[in-house]
Order: C-alpha cells, then sequence, then structure tokens
C-alpha cells in the first residue's frame, strides 16, 4: 500500500479551509481558542509518512497567520496567540528495518559502545539546599556521555524550593584517579525527584568503578561499573503486519488509556481518520478505526463521536478490543485497586536494536499516583521536533508491560532529551501505576518490522 | 462595451478589465502619496520615472516607500502565499496596520550589526509580550520561531520543574534564507495593509499568473485557494453550509462543472472550476450576480461585463449582461453588479431535454491560460 501524498496534502489544506472559515464566523480566534483539528491531523499525516513535515508545518503556519490576519485589531489584537508547536513526530534517517529470519531468545548483554551497569543503591545528599536520600538505580554510558538513572526522596527544606534537586558539591572520582562533575535533570514533586544525572566528563568503558562524593566528611558511595547487567529474558521476533496509519491509530487508543490531560483529541480523532483513509495510509477493511470508536464508546471518552456513531450504525465493522487494553481499562475503572508501589527499583538492561534504535531499561520509580520506567535510548534523531503529543505518536511508542500479576501497563514517553550528546534519556509514563506485589515486567516494544519482548525481575531495595 | 479580443478568448493577461481603478495612499518620506491600481498595472503618479528609481534603488540608492512598493506588487504577484493569507470574499477582513508592520520590522528584521528586537517572552510586561507574540507569529510564520521542549516542558536541563508548554527559540540575527522568507512576508503583509481592493486585485494578478507548470506542482494549493473562496459564494447562492462545498480545478476547455451533493442539511456541491475563475469572476467580484453564480467572463469593460451564469446547479448557464457599480462608502466591499437584461440561452449550450443532474462547462473563454 502506498500513501497518497497529494490527497493528504490536499486533505489538510481543505481543512485549514474549513477551520479557518468557521473559526472566523463562530468568532473561536478572538477567544483564543484552538481552531479545530488542523494540528492533529497535520501529525497523524506527518507521522505517518503521508505528509512532509515541513509541508504540514508550512500548512499550519499559514494558518496561524490567516487567522491572525482576520482579527478586527489585526494580529496585534488577537486574543491569545497560539504558539507554533507543531507536534511534528521526529524523523527517523535510517533504512526499512529487516525482518527476522526468526524468533528466539537472544543475549541481553550490551553491544558496540553502548553499557549499562545496575545500582540499587543511596547515598546521602548533605547540600544545605537540597538534603535528600538520592537512590542511583544505573549506569548507562557511550564513550561520548554516561548518564545514572536517579531517584530521591526529598527531606525537610527541600520539599519547598521551587526547583527541587540541586546537586552543586555531588563528586565522582573513579579507580584511577580521574575526577567527574555532576548535573541533575529531571523534575520533583514536593516529596521526591526523579531524574538523571549526567556525568561529565564521560566515564571510559574500561573504568571498573566510580564513587561519589560530597563533603569530604561524609559517607561515600561507590558503583561497580563492572556488574553484570540485570538478568533478563530477551526475544526478537517478527511484529504483526501494520500499515503506518493502523499503527497511529493504535498509539493514539494507548495514550488515551493514559489519560493523559493534554492529549484531548475530540472531534480530531474523526478527521485523523478520515484523513488517514484519504491519503491511502489505511488499508480497506482495516480494524484499526474500529478498536479505536470501541475504546471511545467503553471507556465513555469524550472523543471520536463520530467514529463512534458509525460503529453504532454499523457503518464501521465491529471490532473486539486487544487483551492489553482491556486490562488498562478494566482496572481504570475498578473501585477497588491493588495498592501502588512507592519505591526505586534499580535495572540495566540494554535491548536488542529495534528500527535502528537501542533502548536501554534503566530503572523504575514508583509513587502511589504514578511509575515512571527510566530509559536511555541511543540512536534517535537530534532534533528538537520532540514535542510530548508527537512524540507519544512516534514509531518506537507506545510500550505495553505486563506485570507478574498480570495486569497490563502501557508507557509512553513524553519526548526526550539529547544535549547534543548520542544518548537520550526518557521518561515512559507507566499506566496503570506499578502496583506493590510485582516481581517480575514483560516489556514488550513493537517495531515496525519486529517486537522485543523482555522479562525482567524487578527487586526493590528501597520502598 | 468595450470587449476587444476578449470576444472569443479573451487572454488572461486581461482578467482584470472587469475591475475599476482602485488607490491607496502611502507615507512616502514626508508626504502622503498615492499608489494607483488600473487596468492590470500599479503606477505612481508622483513618481513619474519609477522605474528609473527602482533602478537606482537596486543598485544601492535609496528608494522612495512608493517605488519600493511598486517593486513589492510585482515580486509578489506570482506569490502563492497571497491564496494562502489573502481574502476569501469581499466580507473577509484581512488587516494589518501600518505601525505593526513598521514596529515589526525594525525588530524581526533588525538593521546589520543595530540591536534585536526583543524576543517574544523576553523580559516585558505580560501585554507586550503578548504583543509581540502575536505580531511575529503572524508575521514570519515558520521562519525563524519554533517551539522548544525538553522532555521536561521548558525547563531546561538542571533547573527541573513542573511540566510546562512550550518555549519561543528565536532567532534575532536570521541566516540568510529566514532573512529573506521574513523580508518576503512582511513585504506581502506590506501589500495587504493597502485594503482590500489591492488586496483583492493582488489575488486575481496571482491567479492569472500561473503557468500549466506551476499548476500542475501545486494542485492542492490551488484547489484549497479554489475551495476556500468558492464556498462562501456557492454557500450564499444556495443556502448551503459553505463547509460542504469542494472545488477542484478544471483543466481543459470549458468552464468545468457543478453537481450537488447530498439531500436536506447534508446539501452540498461539488464543483470543478478553471484557475482563471479566480481571477476573472471571483477577483472582480462577480462571483454572485442576481441570484447566479457566475462560472465565467465572456467580455468586460467596467462598469459592464457579459458573463455565463448558472441560476441553479444542474442548468445550463445563461449569458447575463451586468452593470457595476460602487456604493458610497462601501467600496471595500467590492462592486455591486446588477442585471441589465434578461438572461439570454448560451449559443454554444446544446438543447437540454430533461434536467441533467449536474452541469458540465463548454463556456469557450473559461479555458485555463
Amino acid at each position: 500500500m502506498t500513501v497518497d501524498t497529494e490527497a493528504a496534502e490536499t486533505f489538510l489544506r481543505l481543512l485549514a479551509e474549513a477551520e479557518l472559515r468557521q473559526a472566523v464566523r463562530s468568532g473561536a480566534h478572538l477567544r483564543g481558542g484552538y481552531p479545530g483539528s488542523l494540528l492533529h491531523t497535520a501529525a497523524a499525516l506527518a507521522t505517518v509518512g503521508a505528509l512532509d513535515d515541513r509541508v504540514a508545518d508550512a500548512i499550519v503556519g499559514d494558518m496561524d497567520a490567516a487567522l491572525a490576519l482576520r482579527h478586527p485589531g489585526g494580529p496585534a489584537g488577537v486574543a491569545a496567540p497560539r504558539l507554533r508547536s507543531m507536534p511534528m513526530p521526529p524523523k527517523v534517517p535510517f533504512p526499512p528495518p529487516a525482518r527476522p529470519a526468526s524468533g528466539g531468545p537472544v543475549p541481553p548483554t550490551p553491544a558496540g559502545r553502548l553499557w549499562a551497569a545496575p545500582a540499587g543503591q543511596m547515598f546521602r545528599l548533605h547540600d544545605e539546599d537540597t538534603p535528600a536520600n538520592l537512590w542511583v538505580l544505573s549506569v548507562v554510558g557511550t564513550p561520548d556521555s554516561t548518564w545514572c538513572a536517579v531517584g530521591a526522596m526529598l527531606q525537610g527544606r527541600a520539599r519547598h524550593i521551587p526547583y527541587g534537586l540541586r546537586v552543586p558539591r555531588l563528586r565522582a572520582l573513579d579507580d584511577r584517579g580521574g575526577q567527574y562533575g555532576m548535573h541533575f535533570s529531571g523534575y520533583s514533586s514536593e516529596t521526591a525527584a526523579s531524574g538523571w544525572l549526567s556525568i561529565h566528563p564521560p566515564v571510559p568503558d574500561d573504568v571498573r568503578w566510580i564513587e561519589f562524593y560530597g563533603h569530604l566528611d561524609t559517607p561515600r558511595l561507590r558503583l561497580d561499573l563492572a556488574a553484570p547487567p540485570t538478568p533478563a529474558q530477551v526475544t526478537v521476533d517478527p511484529a504483526g503486519p501494520a500499515s503506518p496509519g493502523e499503527r497511529l491509530l493504535d498509539a493514539i487508543a494507548a495514550g488515551m488509556l493514559t489519560r493523559e490531560a493534554d492529549v484531548n483529541l475530540g472531534n480530531s480523532l474523526d478527521t485523523i481518520v478520515a484523513a488517514l483513509t484519504a491519503a491511502h495510509a489505511l488499508p480497506p477493511g482495516s480494524l484499526a478505526p474500529s478498536r479505536l470508536a470501541t475504546l471511545c464508546q467503553r471507556a465513555l471518552l469524550d472523543a471520536g463521536p463520530g467514529l463512534v456513531a458509525a460503529l453504532e450504525a454499523g457503518e464501521l465493522p465491529a471490532a473486539g478490543l486487544p487483551e492489553p487494553w482491556t486490562s488498562v481499562l478494566v482496572h481504570s475503572v475498578r473501585r477497588h485497586r491493588p495498592a501502588a508501589k512507592t519505591g526505586i527499583a534499580p535495572l540495566a538492561v540494554v535491548l536488542p536494536e529495534l528500527d535502528g534504535i537501542r533502548f536501554v531499561l534503566a530503572g523504575l520509580h514508583s509513587e502511589p499516583d504514578h511509575s515512571l520506567l527510566s530509559v536511555v535510548a541511543q540512536g534517535l534523531p537530534q532534533d528538537d521536533h520532540g514535542h510530548k503529543l508527537g512524540f507519544q505518536w512516534s514509531q518506537w511508542f507506545p510500550w505495553w508491560i505486563r506485570d507478574s500479576a498480570g495486569q497490563w501497563h502501557v508507557a509512553q514517553a513524553g519526548g526526550y532529551g539529547l544535549g547534543g550528546h548520542e544518548l537520550a534519556t526518557l521518561h515512559l509514563r507507566v499506566v496503570p501505576p506499578l502496583p506493590r506485589s510485582v516481581t517480575r515486567l514483560d516489556v514488550i516494544i513493537t517495531g515496525r518490522a519486529a517486537r522485543v519482548s523482555a522479562t525482567v525481575p524487578v527487586v526493590w531495595p528501597a520502598g | 462595451m468595450e470587449t476587444g479580443r476578449g470576444e472569443t478568448n479573451p487572454p488572461e493577461s486581461r482578467w482584470w478589465q472587469a475591475l475599476p481603478p482602485a488607490e491607496a495612499t502611502i507615507q512616502c518620506g514626508e508626504r502622503e502619496h498615492v499608489l494607483r491600481w488600473a487596468d492590470g498595472a500599479l503606477t505612481l503618479p508622483a513618481h513619474p520615472d519609477a522605474e528609473a528609481e527602482l533602478v537606482l534603488g537596486a543598485l544601492g540608492g535609496q528608494s522612495a516607500a512608493c517605488v519600493e512598493a511598486a517593486g513589492m506588487w510585482g515580486r509578489h504577484s506570482d506569490d502563492l502565499d497571497v491564496l494562502a493569507l489573502g481574502p476569501r470574499s469581499a466580507v473577509d477582513r484581512v488587516t494589518i496596520t501600518r505601525d505593526e508592520l513598521g514596529w515589526a520590522r525594525a525588530h524581526v528584521l533588525p538593521a546589520p550589526g543595530g540591536p534585536a528586537g526583543p524576543p517574544p517572552g523576553a523580559a516585558g510586561s505580560g501585554a507586550q509580550q503578548a504583543y509581540q507574540s502575536r505580531l511575529i507569529t503572524t508575521l514570519i510564520g515558520t521562519a525563524g520561531v519554533r517551539a522548544s521542549v525538553s522532555p521536561f516542558g521548558t525547563a531546561a536541563a538542571g533547573s527541573p520543574g513542573q511540566i510546562a508548554g512550550p518555549a519561543f527559540v528565536f532567532q534575532a540575527s536570521p541566516d540568510p534564507d529566514t532573512r529573506r522568507s521574513r523580508v518576503s512576508r512582511i513585504e506581502l503583509l506590506s501589500l495587504f495593509a493597502l485594503g482590500p481592493p489591492f488586496q483583492m486585485r493582488l489575488t486575481g494578478a496571482v491567479a492569472a499568473s500561473l503557468d500549466g507548470q506551476t499548476r500542475a506542482a501545486n494542485r492542492p494549493r490551488l484547489a484549497a485557494a479554489l475551495t476556500g473562496r468558492l464556498a462562501p459564494a456557492a454557500g450564499e447562492w444556495l443556502g448551503i453550509d459553505p463547509d460542504r462545498v469542494t472545488a477542484a480545478v478544471h483543466e481543459g476547455p470549458g468552464w468545468g462543472s457543478l453537481e450537488l451533493t447530498g439531500t436536506g442539511e447534508g446539501r452540498g456541491l461539488r464543483a470543478s472550476l478553471p484557475l482563471s475563475w479566480l481571477a476573472r469572476v471571483w477577483a472582480c467580484g462577480l462571483a454572485v450576480a442576481g441570484g447566479h453564480l457566475v462560472v465565467a467572463v465572456r467580455a468586460a469593460r467596467w462598469p459592464d461585463a457579459e458573463v455565463l451564469a448558472l441560476p441553479e446547479p444542474g442548468t445550463e448557464p445563461v449569458v447575463l449582461r451586468l452593470r457595476g457599480s460602487l456604493p458610497d462608502g462601501e467600496a471595500h466591499d467590492g462592486p455591486r453588479w446588477a442585471i441589465l437584461s434578461q438572461p439570454e440561452t448560451h449559443p454554444t449550450a446544446p438543447a437540454q431535454p430533461d434536467t441533467p443532474p449536474a452541469a458540465t462547462g463548454t463556456g469557450e473563454e473559461a479555458a485555463a491560460p
């Protein structure tokens, strides 16, 4: 199936015309409201490769300008500008991956220049600004950069400082006398922080250990960089056939299951499906729109009214929901849910390459209301199109996770930071949060032609 | 009525014959000068040798604002951005003031070596920031402004905070391509600032300028430009939802075709019209006249026009003779057209035994250039 780029562009431009007309007629643009589905539809068409992202961006940009020029007071009188934040997905400049000849276990050992070591050790930060118990989950590195996945339980006054964790005095040295500085990036709640320590300069790969230290009179923390990775069973299997459009719709469904507040697609779902159909990005008879409609219907989501109506009228064929979707959906409506885990768990699993990307599972950080999976990625493009929504739609997500109790979870990334380095650090939000009882996870990542499954033990040294 | 060569197959270069002259004033040095559009050309009464001034300006001399405007008009007479940003109907107001243009020019295109203006989102009052953001977003579109998002919103690495919206990254010193793009956008908006009569005429000029190769390379853009301008006209003509009007660019002989779709509230219109319709009909304010949808102009010389028009979909076009007027104080809404004589059957239209489901044109003058 070949997508029709001209049909895709025509659809988007006609949509822009209609939404410009509607916005001016209703005055929505005077109130600063976002005019319809154009942005989401542009992102969808770019994601599936039906439209060059520069063309999509130009169409949205022209819409911005056209709306602003139609305010009675001119552009200066527009109620609130919509920032030009085209949710373009990252483009991947690599050839399509070869389909694996056969499935089966593969060794989870690091390959090439990418390495990971589990830690699961705590360092007490005595810095006067941010006293905290800093848990180091793992260390991941290449010759270009070294990162530690960390989680911190904030104490005392740290809860009241506006920007959470700071580590101005934290240093490290290695077994050869090398000295390192640290820099934290991530986010903080009132009681905890989760993120990454970048270690600079990068730690050479023949260093056996590094030691964290702060004040000279406080205990040091030694991290064994030669420690074996987390024992994991990793398999690579061919992925089931799916068109880019179907994969996108399934990814959208997964995003809706996470109920991210800013993934409010509303009527855009109907338009996105129409656009993908017009662009021949959905195969004839595809059940992906039906699945999406069924999800909207059963989850009572305020989205896709046209799709739901078509399903109810029999214009879309009936389709059941995949087991993971049902599992997450049922959990969300359950009155008595398993207590969520609070704590951190180290992980260090370098996964096989998928669509040109190598992912490293680097740790878990769970709070009562959310769980985060720390991930490092090698090979993500060095662009800054990592808009939250667009990245969720990129071809590497969502991830599906089945815990040791059989509950499914969906894991989505909001974006990533490269900072000019080779490695990207990500936090995947795991929905629903991991339960206290979890001892093992099956992590499933589906690429364009292959699916990687990793079964990893989970040990919670803290929490 | 003077018809000239337009009687049988008027060249697209005379698309403007149904339009009256238009004037605007601009500040030119210490004085206000008149820009005059007539017979498809922009003239500068205060600058009788504008061409020589343009040459001097190109050689590095100081150009008068009038002369610069004439140069802009020439540069943007085939600019497809005119179709994307310009008016969709005579009552579709495209507004930008000269003050805003001046502010933006100073801030978005700082003189080499001079101080750059404050980027959007920089320190300043909230109202001032909002003003700057709006203006620059409008003016330069995608060129040089983009959102940059870290994994944790606007918080940079090392400053963890709450997830927030994207932040502007603003190139105060644009690269040459970006600068050209900004200059082009400001020029275009400067032309829009001349007012609706000039906006309509510029749109017509662009539509008339497109050769076959350009049309073939820009089919989606042109289909949208056509639909965006036919929809309000057809909606008014038939009393239907403009969103149910679609149009494709008709290539080849004849005026094209119209077909009703749907029923009841879902009634819509599917049209195929030559791109010349935008110039010869729409830009001249002729889209709907006397309850007819005008599909082609047979001949015109302001204030008279002889057109092919449909009384309703599914019928053959009739010949209407129209006379235009410019009501006092309403010149910005474009000409008003009144029927001078009873409709006549189009001589080339075949006899129709039954009302066909669709009308298909044979108008000789509507062929694309």
